[in-house]
C-alpha cells in the first residue's frame, strides 16, 4: 500500500517518525528487568518483615523471590502464551511448596490461614504497643518457633507470588514508574507511622530501587515505540530496557555506604540549626486542630530546650493535664531533663555516652532508682497510683513522678529515655493516657561504703555496684559547664561564700545556693529575651536579674555544677494535694502549672527535685504573688535595671490570649509568646486572605490557560479539526445562552454545512470558511455576554470561560 | 527541564521538612540520598557525553517531487557501559524556497544505538538541506543538560518535473543555422556522411553509394548527418510570488532543457546567482551540465524581487545574435517586453509567462501552472 504522508500547507511534508529496533539483546533485557524487580520486591518485604520482626525462613523466601522474579520477567518479556505459563508456574509453585510436604487441603486451610493470622497479629501488637489502643487479634493454633516460622514463611511466599506478578506487570508491561513507587512506598510509610525503623539493609534496598526508578523513568516512558508529547518524540517500547543503566546500581550502593560511613548512626547528631528550626516551627500561631494534629504527630520528641526563645510568658489557664493520684503529698511530674548546658540551650547527652551507661546498668533504669533504693533499704514509704490524661492529645511527652516503681515492661508504649525521663513510644499518635505506680521520696542521703556491701545479697549487691558505677557516671557527666561561665560562677560562689566544703550534704548546699539566687533576682513573667549571643545564665545572674522558673532553675543548676555538684535542669508539671479538693477523682492541671526545677543526685536515693523558684512550694507558684513579692523588695539593682536598655518594663498582660495548647514550646513546657493580640488577629486573618488570594489566582490562571488552549485549537493547521472545535464552542455558548433564554440557538444553515464539510469531507476547509465560523462564534459570545446578568456573566467568564 | 528541576526541588524540600520533623537517623539518610542522587546522575552524564555521536544516513542524492525520502538518524555511545538521554533537533530546509521543518527527538544514547527513521517528501523542487541542528545531552534525572556540537548535514536535490514538449519539435529547427552536424541523428546534410548501410525499399537513388555497392555486390546507401544548432539562449527570472510559480517556472525551464538535450540542441542558459549577485551564463550540452546548473540554482535564495536577467541580458555573446532566445518569467510588464526585444534585437525572442492566472496577457505564450503538463505539451515557439 502506498504510504500516505499527511499534507500540510508547507511544501515540506514530514511523516510520523519510526524507531528502528535497537537490538537490545533478550538476555540483557531479562537481566535488566530481573534485577529491577528483585530490588523492589526484596526492599518491600525486607522493610515489612523487619518492621514487625516477623520470623521467616530466609533461604526459602529468597529462593522463591528469585524464582518468581525470574519467571515473571520471562513471562512478560517473551511473547508466548502468558496465561499458560502463569498457570504452569502457579502449579509448579503449589506443587513444590505444598504438595510435597502436605496435602493441599491441609496446607491451604491451616498453614496459610495461620500465617495470615500470625502476620496480622504481629502488626496489631506493634500498633497496640505504640498506642495502647486495643484491637481484635486472631487466635492461632500454632505453637513452637518452627511451626510459626513455617506458617509465616508460607504466607509470605503466597503473597510474594501475587505481589511479584503485579509489580512485574506494572514495571515490564505497563512501564509505569509512578505506579511502581506507589506500590512500594506504603511499606516504608507504615514503618514511619509506627515509628519503627526497619533494618537499614532493607531500607537501603528500597531507596536504591526508588533511585533506580527515578533514574530510569525517562527511559521507561511507555510501551509504544514512539510517544509524541508537546511536539517532541520520545522513544519507548521494548527499547526502554536499558541494561547500561545497571551501572547506576553499584554506584548507588557505594554512595549509600559512603553516607553511612561518613555519618554513622551511632555518632549521628542532628544539627542545632535543624533542632531550632523545628522548635520555631512548633511555635507557629494556633491553627485548627485537624491540621495541627498530623503535624504534631509526625514531629518526634524535642530533646532540646532553646533558651534563646525564653522570654515573656502568658498563661491562659486552660487545662493541659488531668491527673488522678492517691499521693497525698502532691508531686513533680517530670517531662524533660536537660543534661548539657551550652549557654543558649539545654540538650541531652550524646547517644554514645549512654551506651556506656547501658553497659553499667544492664536492665535497671535510673528512673526506678528511687523505688529500688527504697526497697533495698527497707524504707517505710508509701506507694501510690498515678493516672495521667494528656489533654493535649497526641502529645509525645510522658509526665512521670519521682520514685517511679513501674518498669518498662509494665508501661507498654512508653520509652525510658536513658537516665532522664519518659516519652511516648508512638511518635505519630503520642500517648493519651497512662498509669503508673510510684513511691514517695525519702531523702535521707548518705554515702554507701564498701563495708556496708556485706549486708546485701548478690542481686542486691549487683544493683548497688551498678548504682555506684552510675554515681561515678553522674559526677563525670552532670557537672559540665561552658568554660567562661564556669569561671564567672566560681567567682560568684567565692564572693558569696558558697563553699560546698562547708555543707554536710549536697541538698543543704543546694538550698544555700537557691537562697542566694533568690535574694538577688526577682520573679517576673516578663523578663524579656536574652540578647543574641549572650549566655542565658550569665545574663540573668549578672545583668537582668529578672526571670521565672526557667531562669532560676538554669542558674541554680549552673551554680551547683560549678561547685562540683551534679545537677540537671528539669521541666514538667507540678501537682498539689489542693488540686484534688474539689474533685473526687481527676484534677485538672492548667498550663500555669508548667514548671522548671532542679534535680540533684543523692546516693541511695537517686535524682531528687529541688525547688529553685521564689514563691514556689513544691512546684506550685502563685505567679502574681511571687511577682509582687519580689518586685516590692528593695533591690538596689532595680534602679539600674529600670534604665537598662535590655530590660522590658511590660506588666503582665491580663487579657486572655489564645495559646497553642498542643505545641511543643520553645522551653518545652512553658507556652511563651511574644505576639500581641493585634498580631494574633492578623495571623488569623492572614491565612484566610491567603486562601482567598490563592483562589483568585487559580481562577485567573485557569481562565488564561483555557483561553490559550481554545486559541490553539482554533488556529491549528488542520482547518477541519479547527472548525469542529469552533462548532463545539458554539454549542457550549448556545447551551449557556439557552439556559438564560437570551439567544436564538440556531446556527445558520450555510455555517452548519461548513461544519458538516469539515466533519465528513475529504477536503480541507479554506481559511475564509474557517474565518466565517470564527466570526460567528465571536458574535454569539458577544451577544450572550451582553444580555446575561452580571452574576451570569461572571460565571460564564471565570467558571465556564466562555467569553 | 525547568519542570524536572522544580519537581526535584519539591522532593528535596519535602525530604528536608521530613528531616526537620522526624528526628530519626532514617530521615537524614533520605535527605543525604536525595542530595547525592543528582551528583551521581551528573557524573554518569559527564562521563557518557563524550562518547555520544549522532549521524544522519541518507541514501538518495536526489529525488523527484512528492517522492518519499527516508532519513535515518542514528544516536549511539561509543562507551560500552555509559548511557544518557539525548535530544536531537533534525532540520530539513528547502534552500530555494526558504522553507524549514524541524523535528525533535528524545532518544537514549547507548552503545547499541537507536535509529530513528523520518520519511519526508517535498511538494516543490529545491535543494533540501537535512542537518542535525542541535544535539543536547541530558542526565537521567533531567536536571542538567549539555550542548554537544554535531556537524552532520546532507544535501538532497528535489528535481523539477519533466513535461514532454510535443509541439515544439519542428518549429524550433526551422530558423536555426546548421553549424554542426549531429553524428548520431540522421538528416539531409550531404556534406556529412555519418553512416553507410544496405539498401532498403524507399531509399532515394541519389543516396546510393555506387562504388561500395559495386565492391560489395549489393546496393549500399549513404546516411547524411543532421545539423545541430548552438544559437539558443534560455534565460529566466525566478520572480514568482508563490512557491507554486517558482517551482512551476523551474519545471518549465527543466522540461525545455531536457527537450534540448534529448534533441542534441546545445544551448546556453543565463540565470541570476543571488548568492554571488551576478549573472551566470552556462553552456549546456548534456544532462550532467544541466544537473550542475540546477544544483546551483536550487541552492540559491528565492528572494528575487527584481528581474535581474531581464535587465542585464544582452545579445553580444559570440559576436553574433542568438538564433532563438527563450525568456521565462512569472511576471512581466509591457515595458519589459519592449526592453527585451530591444536588447535582443536580431534574435527570435520567445517570452514564456509561467503563471497560475492564465489569460492575463494574450500577447505572450503562457504556461498555465494549473495545467502545466498540457501547456508544455502544446507549447509552440
Amino acid at each position: 500500500m502506498k504510504r500516505q504522508i499527511p499534507r500540510s500547507g508547507h511544501g515540506l511534508n514530514l511523516d510520523n517518525p519510526s524507531l528502528i529496533e535497537s537490538n537490545t539483546s533478550l538476555v540483557m533485557q531479562l537481566l535488566y528487568y530481573f534485577l529491577f524487580l528483585i530490588l523492589g520486591v526484596s526492599g518491600v518485604y525486607g522493610c515489612f518483615y523487619t518492621t514487625f520482626s516477623l520470623s521467616l525462613t530466609l533461604q526459602v523466601f529468597i529462593f522463591y523471590a528469585v524464582v518468581f522474579c525470574g519467571v515473571f520477567t520471562i513471562v512478560f518479556l517473551i511473547k508466548f502464551n502468558r496465561i499458560i505459563l502463569l498457570v504452569l508456574s502457579m502449579a509448579v509453585a503449589v506443587n513444590v511448596l505444598f504438595l510435597k510436604q502436605r496435602s493441599l487441603i491441609d496446607v491451604l486451610i491451616n498453614h496459610l490461614t495461620q500465617g495470615f493470622f500470625l502476620t496480622y497479629n504481629s502488626v496489631i501488637s506493634a500498633y497496640v504497643q505504640k498506642t495502647q489502643y486495643s484491637f481484635f487479634t486472631f487466635p492461632t493454633n500454632v505453637a513452637g518457633t518452627n511451626e510459626i516460622t513455617a506458617s509465616s514463611t508460607m504466607f509470605a511466599v503466597f503473597t510474594l507470588f501475587f505481589y511479584t506478578l503485579l509489580m512485574a506487570w506494572i514495571l515490564i508491561r505497563r512501564k509505569n514508574t509512578t505506579l511502581c513507587f506507589l506500590l512500594t512506598a506504603p511499606f516504608l510509610g507504615v514503618s514511619v507511622v509506627f515509628s519503627i525503623t526497619p533494618h537499614y539493609a532493607a531500607v537501603g534496598t528500597l531507596y536504591i530501587f526508588w533511585a533506580f526508578l527515578i533514574l530510569n523513568s525517562s527511559f521507561l516512558r511507555n510501551k509504544s515505540k514512539f510517544n509524541k508529547k508537546k511536539g517532541v518524540f520520545y522513544s519507548g517500547g521494548k527499547n526502554a530496557a536499558n541494561p547500561q543503566s545497571l551501572i547506576f546500581l553499584p554506584i548507588l550502593i557505594v554512595c549509600l555506604m559512603l553516607v553511612t560511613v561518613l555519618f554513622p548512626i551511632n555518632s549521628y547528631n542532628r544539627s542545632d540549626y535543624v533542632k531550632d528550626m523545628r522548635i520555631s516551627l512548633l511555635n507557629v500561631p494556633k491553627i485548627p486542630s485537624p491540621i495541627q494534629i498530623p503535624i504534631q504527630s509526625i514531629l518526634g520528641y524535642t530533646d532540646r530546650v532553646n533558651l534563646q526563645l525564653v522570654g515573656n510568658i502568658i498563661f491562659t489557664g486552660n487545662t493541659v493535664l488531668r491527673v488522678k493520684s492517691s499521693n497525698p503529698d502532691g508531686e513533680y511530674l517530670k517531662g524533660f531533663v536537660g543534661s548539657i548546658y551550652t549557654g543558649q540551650s539545654w540538650d541531652s547527652l550524646p547517644e554514645n555516652e549512654y551506651e556506656k551507661l547501658g553497659s553499667i546498668l544492664n536492665e535497671w533504669k535510673v528512673q526506678n532508682f528511687s523505688s529500688l533504693f527504697n526497697k533495698l533499704l527497707g524504707r517505710n514509704v508509701k506507694t501510690y497510683d498515678l493516672k495521667v490524661q494528656n489533654v493535649k492529645r497526641n502529645s509525645l511527652r510522658v509526665y512521670a513522678p519521682y520514685g517511679l516503681i513501674s518498669r518498662p515492661e509494665e508501661l507498654p508504649g512508653i520509652d525510658f529515655i536513658n537516665d532522664g525521663f519518659l516519652k511516648s513510644g508512638n511518635a505519630l499518635f503520642g500517648t493519651g493516657e497512662y498509669s503508673m505506680n510510684a513511691t514517695t521520696l525519702q531523702i535521707d542521703a548518705w554515702k554507701m561504703s564498701e563495708s556496708m556491701m556485706n549486708a546485701f545479697n548478690s542481686e542486691q549487691t549487683s544493683f548497688i555496684h551498678a548504682a555506684l558505677e552510675y554515681k561515678n557516671f553522674v559526677y563525670s557527666h552532670y557537672t559540665q559547664l561552658p568554660e567562661t561561665l564556669e569561671e564567672m560562677l566560681d567567682q560568684y560562689l567565692y564572693e558569696h561564700n558558697l563553699n560546698i566544703e562547708n555543707y554536710f550534704n549536697p541538698n543543704a548546699f543546694a538550698n544555700a545556693v537557691i537562697t542566694q539566687v533568690r535574694s538577688e533576682n526577682s520573679y517576673t513573667l516578663s523578663p524579656g529575651i536574652t540578647p543574641e549571643g549572650r549566655d542565658f545564665v550569665e545574663y540573668f545572674l549578672f545583668e537582668n536579674h529578672k526571670g521565672y522558673c526557667v531562669h532560676f532553675a538554669s542558674a541554680t543548676v549552673a551554680l551547683l555544677r560549678s561547685a562540683g555538684v551534679p545537677a540537671r535542669y528539669v521541666e514538667g508539671y507540678a501537682v498539689s494535694p489542693g488540686d484534688f479538693e474539689e474533685y473526687d477523682e481527676w484534677a485538672n492541671i492548667p498550663d500555669s502549672r508548667s514548671h522548671a526545677w532542679v534535680e540533684i543526685y543523692l546516693s541511695a536515693v537517686g535524682w531528687v527535685p529541688v525547688e529553685a523558684t521564689p514563691g514556689a512550694n513544691r512546684g506550685i507558684i502563685d505567679h502574681e504573688a511571687a511577682e509582687a513579692k519580689t518586685s516590692s523588695a528593695s533591690n538596689p539593682l532595680d534602679e539600674e535595671v529600670i534604665n537598662d536598655k535590655f530590660y522590658n518594663h511590660e506588666t503582665p498582660q491580663t487579657e486572655e490570649l489564645p495559646v497553642d495548647e498542643n505545641s511543643e514550646s520553645s522551653s518545652g513546657e512553658m507556652q511563651s509568646s511574644t505576639a500581641s493580640y493585634l498580631m494574633h488577629t492578623i495571623t488569623r486573618i492572614l491565612p484566610i486572605l491567603g486562601m482567598f488570594g490563592l483562589f483568585i489566582a487559580v481562577l485567573l490562571s485557569s481562565r488564561k490557560m483555557q483561553i490559550a488552549l481554545r486559541k490553539k485549537q482554533f488556529t491549528q493547521k488542520d482547518s477541519n479539526k479547527a472548525a469542529i472545535a469552533v462548532y463545539e464552542y458554539i454549542v457550549k455558548l448556545y447551551a449557556y445562552g439557552k439556559s438564560n433564554g437570551t439567544v436564538d440557538c440556531r446556527i445558520p444553515k450555510d455555517l452548519y454545512n461548513l461544519v458538516l464539510k469539515a466533519r465528513f469531507s475529504q477536503h480541507m476547509l479554506t481559511e475564509q470558511e474557517l474565518g466565517l465560523l470564527l466570526v460567528y462564534a465571536e458574535n454569539q459570545a458577544f451577544d450572550i455576554k451582553k444580555t446575561v446578568s452580571l452574576f451570569k456573566r461572571f460565571i460564564g467568564k471565570y467558571i465556564y470561560v466562555l467569553f | 527541564m525547568i519542570i524536572k528541576r522544580l519537581e526535584y526541588g519539591m522532593l528535596l524540600l519535602a525530604a528536608f521538612v521530613c528531616h526537620i520533623f522526624i528526628v530519626d537517623y532514617i530521615s537524614f539518610w533520605i535527605l543525604a540520598f536525595l542530595v547525592m542522587l543528582p551528583l551521581v546522575s551528573l557524573l554518569i552524564t559527564v562521563l557518557a557525553m563524550g562518547g555520544v555521536k549522532a549521524e544522519l544516513i541518507i541514501m538518495n542524492a536526489s529525488i523527484q517531487k512528492n517522492e518519499l525520502l527516508p532519513i535515518q538518524l542514528k544516536i549511539y555511545n561509543k562507551y560500552l557501559f555509559l548511557v544518557c538521554r539525548s535530544r536531537v533537533k533534525l532540520t530539513i530546509r528547502n534552500e530555494l524556497l526558504q522553507q524549514e521543518q524541524t523535528r525533535l527527538f528524545f532518544v537514549t544514547a547507548r552503545h547499541s544505538g537507536q535509529t530513528v527513521e523520518q520519511v519526508i517528501s517535498s511538494k516543490y523542487c529545491g535543494m533540501l538541506r537535512c542537518s542535525i541542528a542541535e544535539l543536547r545531552i541530558y542526565d537521567a534525572l533531567g536536571l542538567f543538560s549539555f550542548h554537544k556540537k554535531s556537524e552532520s548535514s546532507y544535501l538532497v536535490a528535489v528535481l523539477p518535473s519533466v513535461y514532454p514538449l510535443m509541439a515544439i519539435n519542428s518549429a524550433i529547427l526551422q530558423d536555426i543555422e546548421n553549424n554542426i552536424t549531429s553524428r548520431t541523428m540522421k538528416g539531409n546534410d550531404p556534406s556529412e556522411i555519418i553512416d553507410v548501410r544496405e539498401y532498403r525499399d524507399g531509399d532515394r537513388l541519389a543516396r546510393i553509394h555506387w562504388k561500395l555497392s559495386d565492391k560489395y555486390d549489393q546496393l549500399m546507401v549513404k546516411d547524411f548527418g543532421d545539423p545541430i544548432s548552438n544559437d539558443v539562449l534560455l534565460l529566466f527570472d525566478l520572480n514568482g510570488n508563490s512557491d507554486e510559480e517558482i517551482s512551476g517556472l523551474l519545471d518549465s525551464v527543466y522540461s525545455i532543457s531536457d527537450f534540448f538535450i534529448k534533441n542534441q540542441i546545445a544551448y546556453e542558459m543565463e540565470w541570476y546567482d543571488s548568492l554571488h549577485e551576478h549573472l551566470m551564463l552556462t553552456e549546456i550540452a548534456q544532462n550532467k551540465d544541466l544537473g550542475l546548473v540546477f544544483e546551483a540554482i536550487m541552492t540559491n535564495s528565492r528572494f528575487q524581487k527584481q528581474s535581474w536577467v531581464l535587465k542585464n541580458c544582452s545579445n553580444s555573446y559570440g559576436h553574433k545574435p542568438y538564433s532563438v532566445v527563450l525568456y521565462l518569467c512569472s511576471e512581466i510588464t509591457s515595458n519589459s517586453i519592449a526592453m527585451i526585444h530591444k536588447r535582443l534585437a536580431g534574435s527570435r525572442v520567445n517570452i514564456l509567462l509561467v503563471t497560475d492566472v492564465p489569460g492575463t496577457r494574450t500577447d505572450l505564450t503562457t504556461i498555465d501552472l494549473k495545467n502545466i503538463k498540457e501547456s508544455m505539451s502544446n507549447l509552440v515557439i
